[in-house]
């Protein structure tokens, strides 16, 4: 075990989008981005909307594609370059190692909730009822009234979507979790579970990658802000 | 990962109508466990690549090379039309689009179940009723159709049908051409998931032609889009999906993923 | 004015093509079970009657045969006394009811219950030679599967069957596998006659004349009628003895005596059934 090594390493990141749809246009978001995420950090990509936080968690996992630059990820047996791997190398990096919570809650039409959130367990090998039974207790803590755990969540109401959201996110115990506006359509209460849900992963080691606009939520948990538009470029468009 | 060799290794796989390509210099590794999606217009060669990746169409160039289920690759254009078949009834599967023309019609749910298994060599009529029966409930069909022809099943069952047909023998890897599309849209969800389901439950290798991007998006892991006969992407679904690069992709993720 | 005799060649056939049809014959010996197309003539019935057998019968007789005829297990209904008639004629050979006399029996469903022995052979009229035909309608499809020895679909039939009526229902055409190889139909034989092809001494040959093919099982082959584990072949039984003759143990018909729907059940084999009543008879004026 090396634990003075980062989780997370992102070097020279550099990330244009060129727009076929709009003649070509091309749109320069990010130039030279570097920071590192330790195990047991939360590190929080700060900047005003547009400055292209998201697209950096994209790139990340894998979502979008990197120009130039290297994302290394390091944990267990896991090291790769998010960068440069082939799907099957980041598919095997994201069930071993990096999960995301996204904003918005995509997932199977017809699902129940409860099974929504144990999959991640599941998939990584854990018993269906064991996984049934710690999904039921994240559930609970993030205020899902027990009666909705059988429907699918795509009838339910946005905060509600978010929260079981958030529970499919934190249910597994990976060393780097990705976290997009976790707390955005929470209430005060939800709000500060996810807070002490954070709180606990960090103690427990997990390195943390997040965008909070919410200030309270930022204060509470992040190690260190990265200042996105000190990457960005100052001429978004280029010939 | 314990598998040190890809299922399916495609060099350079070419099919020629005539003097017109149907399909032209497709790479691709695919590995158990793993569901590539082949998305593109009407047209576009996605089909008549699932036909020669399948061998029902013959490869006018380069090589397809299949690891069997006893570890031996094979050139799939090098082997016998018997071995073909014998990797038909054993390895692989294939969803047809239209349901009709993946089942008959006319003989029994079970029977249509049952078939697979018998061309395999069971010949215990209560042995091949009961595991029918059960593949019906995993698909969703109430057991007690199981004498009823797929002539009186609506359009979801059928497909539901066809699947378990296609499952019953455990196959290592199927072959699917627009399951879902011409069904309604509650029941394309249903059968999404059941496929999702089943596909992880049974490590299945699955290769589905779909022109629905949201269909990819649900169930593979990888995808391939195909314009005039060529892949000219692919990659991560989510990473084609979210960051298209080509023109066409930008074209075809801007026009039908509208929500 | 004397109408003037049409002269033909013995047999009907011309040489030709009573050398093309042996030809073809050695190869379905040579293959069990293996449907030979052949190229079928015209002969004076129509397709669908018993060409391929009057065909058959016609490449194989000579004068020295004594030709037996029989349909539905009766010597005397129309289409039996014809065919006899017209190999009588144009063949030139003596014909007989009785099987042990025979060396060429044409037959259109029964064989005799008489036991076939070596050196006699059954010709079968076959209207459909393929078994897997009303399941798969392509021949190209078929073919293949013959070709490949798959045969799961035949087997999905009898699981229709069993589970449609709890048994197999079929009576009649019972799909076997000949020599462990080709499936074959043995035409509109009733079930109960199958296990009589099982390790028969006479030689079988089948012509279907419409369908254009020919296939045979030669003398001591193993012919198994299809069945599953569970549920295998079983024969077609009869209750009660023949109701002329006494026998048991054999293929009855059930003969309408009046029109209040009263019916008796006797012997299909007619040359078996008027023997053994006769032999009855004899016995019982020697009593």
């Amino acid at each position: 075990m090396t634990t003075d090594q980062p989780t997370l390493a992102v070097s020279g990141l550099d990330k244009t989008f060129t727009m076929h749809l709009q003649g070509g246009q091309r749109l320069a978001v990010l130039r030279g981005l570097d920071f590192d995420v330790s195990p047991g950090e939360c590190v929080v990509l700060g900047g005003a909307s547009g400055a292209g936080k998201s697209s950096i968690l994209k790139m990340v996992y894998g979502n979008y594609a990197v120009d130039r630059g290297s994302v290394l990820l390091r944990a267990g047996n896991i090291d790769v370059d998010i960068a440069t791997a082939n799907p099957r190398e980041i598919l095997t990096a994201r069930r071993h190692a990096m999960g995301y919570v996204s904003q918005f809650l995509r997932c199977v039409p017809r699902v129940p909730a409860l099974e929504v959130v144990a999959e991640p367990l599941i998939a990584r090998g854990v018993d269906a009822t064991e996984a049934g039974e710690r999904a039921a207790e994240l559930l609970s803590r993030l205020g899902i009234p027990d009666r909705l755990w059988g429907l699918p969540p795509a009838t339910f109401s946005g905060g509600e979507q978010q929260r079981v959201n958030v529970a499919h996110g934190f249910i597994a115990d990976l060393p780097m979790l990705l976290l997009d506006e976790p707390t955005a359509s929470l209430d005060a209460r939800n709000r500060r579970v996810v807070v002490e849900l954070i709180a606990e992963k960090i103690e427990a080691g997990t390195a943390m990658l997040g965008i909070f606009h919410d200030a309270e939520v930022r204060e509470a948990v992040a190690d260190h802000v990265v200042p996105v538009e000190d990457f960005t470029p100052m001429s978004k468009v280029a010939a | 990962m314990s598998d040190e060799r890809p299922l399916l290794e495609v060099r350079n796989v070419s099919h020629r109508y005539g003097h017109r390509f149907g399909c032209r210099g497709v790479d691709f590794d695919l590995w158990p466990g793993e569901v590539l999606a082949v998305v593109g217009e009407s047209g576009s060669g996605k089909s008549t690549l699932l036909g020669t990746l399948s061998q029902r169409l013959d490869t006018s160039e380069g090589s397809i090379r299949y690891r069997l289920d006893d570890g031996d690759v094979v050139n799939l254009a090098e082997l016998s039309e018997s071995a073909v078949r014998g990797l038909w009834r054993s390895e692989w599967g294939f969803v047809h689009q239209n349901a009709a023309d993946g089942l008959r019609m006319h003989v029994s749910a079970g029977g249509n179940v049952g078939e697979p298994l018998m061309a395999n060599g069971w010949r215990h009529y209560g042995r091949i009723r009961a595991e029918a029966t059960d593949w019906l409930e995993r698909v969703e069909i109430p057991r007690d159709r199981v004498d009823d022809t797929p002539a009186a099943f609506s359009g979801g069952m059928r497909q539901r049908l066809q699947i378990a047909r296609n499952l019953v023998v455990s196959p290592r890897l199927v072959f699917m051409d627009e399951p879902t599309s011409g069904l309604d849209v509650s029941v394309q969800a249903r059968l999404l998931d059941l496929i999702r389901s089943l596909v992880s439950d049974l490590e299945l290798a699955v290769i589905i032609v779909t022109h629905d991007l949201a269909v990819a998006r649900l169930i593979s892991h990888r995808t391939l889009v195909m314009k005039d006969g060529r892949v000219i992407e692919s990659g991560l679904t989510d990473r084609v999906l979210d960051d298209p690069q080509a023109p066409y992709t930008q074209l075809l993720v801007s026009s039908i993923l509208q929500g | 004015m004397s109408a003037q005799q049409i002269e033909y060649n013995a047999g009907y056939l011309d040489e030709q093509t009573k050398r093309m049809i042996r030809r073809v014959l050695l190869k379905a010996v040579a293959i069990p079970g293996f449907q030979v197309p052949f190229a079928s003539r015209e002969v004076p019935l129509p397709r669908g009657w018993g060409t391929g057998g009057v065909q058959l019968t016609a490449a194989i007789i000579g004068s020295d045969d004594l030709l037996k005829v029989i349909d539905q297990g009766a010597d005397d209904t129309t289409n039996a006394v014809s065919i006899r008639a017209f190999f009588n004629l144009v063949a030139g050979a003596p014909t007989t009811t009785r099987t042990e006399d025979a060396t060429i029996i044409q037959t259109r469903h029964r064989i005799p219950e008489t036991p076939l022995g070596e050196g006699q052979i059954m010709v079968y009229q076959v209207p459909i030679p393929e078994p897997l035909r009303f399941l798969e309608p392509r021949e190209t499809e078929t073919r293949r599967m013959h070709a490949l020895n798959e045969y799961g679909l035949m087997y999905v039939k009898l699981y229709e069957d069993i589970a449609k009526y709890g048994h197999i229902a079929k009576t009649y055409d019972y799909p076997v596998l000949v020599n462990d190889r080709y499936l074959m139909a043995p035409s509109p034989t009733p079930s109960f006659d199958n296990p009589k092809l099982h390790q028969s001494q006479a030689l079988h040959i089948f012509g279907a004349g419409r369908e254009k093919r020919v296939y045979a099982i030669p003398p001591h082959t193993d012919v198994e009628s299809l069945g599953f584990e569970d549920y295998p072949f079983e024969p077609q039984t009869f209750d009660q003895p023949c109701a002329i003759c006494g026998s048991t143990g054999v293929y009855l018909d059930q003969i309408i005596t009046d029109n209040a729907g009263g019916a008796l059940y006797a012997c299909s084999d007619s040359d078996h059934c008027e023997r053994t009543a006769a032999r009855a008879d004899n016995e019982e004026a020697t009593a």
